[in-house]
């Protein structure tokens, strides 16, 4: 194995210095052929390196004969339509396999349901301590239920007390809202002090522990009976809720949420309520206006995939501008180039994404602050290595086909090829041309540029081809 | 005098034709081609390279380093039983060939 892959590198080795010294001499040949026609030495050196072309392209090619006689064929590329669809479908696909096994399912469906109320079943949100029955009695009301913001000192583990905000509710609450739990039965009927605890209470404080159901929790200096957790993105007034208790000593509620009876409107309900005289302090107000919590997953996907993408394009612009230049049909090629690595680079992001959801935003495990920092500093920079093999592979495609170029042929001095970055040519095999990516010095990054065919190239190709 | 670019398919041709009189450097091969043609082919002369190498592989040349008369060292290729078999094909087709395109340029 060792002995083979040493054979090979010596015989690479010796076709290189034979096609080396062929060209070297044909080179030598014509300087003196253009001497003797009365040409400077160094106008005789340029003339005869453009009658011969492109030394590098030709010992690519030289090579690639040499060892099998014709260029390589392309790999086999599946229609770029059925790349694209496979690599979008990829984090759909992850996402069903992955999300729905954790707390997003429930979460999700109650947002969704909430929503399509508030086009198709309006709620209303009104003051009024007997509002509700008020309405009920018109036949304005399917049910409503009443709520009260409060914020209350919680005490966990050795005796450490935290504010903590939440509202107290009617038991019929979350019944009403249509809110599914991730754990526990919800508020029982004469069932004493109960309280549902938020899905991040439950997860910071509480261990994430499913069996937390039944235990006690202490909330400003009384005790509840926990008897459910609620779904991760669910929130009725505020984000920041931590809880919702019932308690049977605090029977006032500043607020009342109602549904309405399927055939009104806000303003019909509230036509219908103002005739029987009961308007008091509020009119009915969608609760569209009560903003619904995206999930922040959700709102990471979007806004991370944008950023990148906004970075992805930039890069891709300012590598453009110059590779373009003398390109025909560049505005086609430019549109290509950018779909292509749009279709390469967002499906594995929102990819990434998802696991990074599954993982730490919805598996229902307690993750102490450092791990999810850790967790986030990977997927950032996952998302970067990405981008980052995005550009380079775009960077090495043929800015007409986009297929991967070939053959790349070091450039520069033995110094600079031995200790540092040399520039580098790549060659399309379909021969629309090549691409030249010089060395990066210290003082800037240099453009590559595309040179387009040769007759060179048309001759080869198209012999290649026929063979 | 106007330069004509090479026909696609014919540099194998031209190549193997001009080693047919005997064993040849690749510089040399290119410049006969340019004085049997009058200098009117426009071809870049690297091009020659790689069709040598893929026409060694494929057997209908070989290659042997020498001298040149001023003492040089030098790379001639010469060809093969199964080069002059595929000059013969290659002289068939482009003849077959240009006969039909002369026939349809004269008579449509």
């Amino acid at each position: 194995m060792v002995n083979q892959i040493v054979q090979r590198w010596l015989e690479r080795r010796r076709l290189k210095q034979q096609i080396n010294e062929e060209i070297a001499f044909h080179i030598e040949q014509a300087v003196e052929e253009e001497l003797e026609r009365g040409l400077s030495p160094s106008d005789a050196r340029r003339e005869a390196r453009r009658r011969f072309g492109s030394a590098r392209s030709v010992r690519g090619l030289c090579l690639e004969f040499a060892r099998h006689g014709e260029l390589k064929p392309d790999r086999p590329q599946a229609p770029f339509a059925v790349l694209a669809v496979v690599a979008a479908s990829t984090p759909v696909v992850l996402a069903a396999l992955l999300l729905p096994q954790h707390v997003y399912q429930q979460p999700i469906q109650a947002i969704d349901t909430l929503a399509v109320s508030t086009r198709s079943v309006p709620w209303v949100r009104m003051d009024g301590r007997r509002f509700d029955e008020l309405g009920q009695e018109l036949g304005v009301f399917q049910g409503s239920a009443g709520f009260q913001p409060i914020s209350l000192q919680g005490v966990f583990g050795s005796n450490a007390e935290h504010w903590l905000t939440g509202l107290s509710v009617t038991p019929n609450f979350l019944d009403l809202l249509e809110t599914p739990l991730l754990h526990g039965a919800g508020f029982q009927p004469r069932g004493g002090d109960q309280v549902v605890v938020s899905h991040e209470l439950w997860r910071s404080r509480l261990g994430a522990d499913p069996k937390v159901i039944g235990r006690s929790l202490a909330l400003g200096g009384a005790s509840y009976k926990i008897v459910g957790v609620a779904p991760a993105a669910f929130w009725a007034l505020r984000p920041t809720e931590n809880f919702w208790l019932t308690n049977s000593s605090r029977t006032e509620r500043a607020w009342y949420v109602a549904r309405l009876s399927s055939h009104l409107t806000p303003e019909s309900a509230d036509t219908a309520l103002a005739a029987g005289g009961l308007v008091a302090t509020g009119r009915p107000v969608s609760l569209s206006q009560i903003r619904q919590r995206a999930p922040r997953a959700a709102l990471w996907i979007v806004s991370s995939n944008w950023a990148l993408l906004l970075i992805l394009g930039l890069v891709q612009t300012v590598s453009l501008r110059q590779t373009l230049v003398g390109v025909r049909a560049r505005w086609r090629a430019a549109a290509l180039s950018y779909l292509f690595l749009s279709v390469k680079a967002l499906p594995v992001l929102a990819s990434l994404a998802v696991c990074w959801t599954a993982l730490v935003e919805s598996s229902g495990v307690a993750f102490s602050p450092v791990f999810a920092f850790c967790a986030s500093f990977l997927f950032l920079l996952a998302s970067i290595a990405v981008v980052w093999w995005s550009l380079v592979d775009q960077t090495l495609r043929c800015v007409h086909c986009l297929r991967t170029l070939r053959m790349p042929l070091d450039r520069g001095t033995v110094g600079s090829i031995l200790f540092d970055l040399p520039g580098s040519e790549y060659i399309c095999s379909h021969g629309h041309g090549t691409l030249y990516l010089p060395a990066p010095t210290s003082a800037r990054l240099q453009e590559p540029t595309w040179t387009p065919p040769s007759g060179l190239w048309h001759e080869l190709v198209f012999s290649n081809k026929k063979a | 005098m106007t330069r004509l670019n090479l026909l696609q398919g014919t540099l194998d041709l031209l190549a193997l034709k001009v080693l047919e009189g005997g064993p040849l450097h690749g510089y040399a091969i290119s410049q006969r081609i340019q004085e049997l043609s009058d200098s009117r082919l426009q071809v870049e002369e690297g091009s020659l390279y790689p069709a040598l190498y893929r026409m060694e592989k494929r057997g209908w040349i070989g290659s042997q380093w020498g001298k040149t008369a001023l003492g040089r060292r030098a790379r001639f290729y010469s060809l093969t039983a199964a080069g002059l078999e595929q000059l013969g094909h290659e002289r068939e087709n482009w003849e077959e060939m240009s006969g039909v395109i002369n026939r349809i340029m004269r008579e449509a």
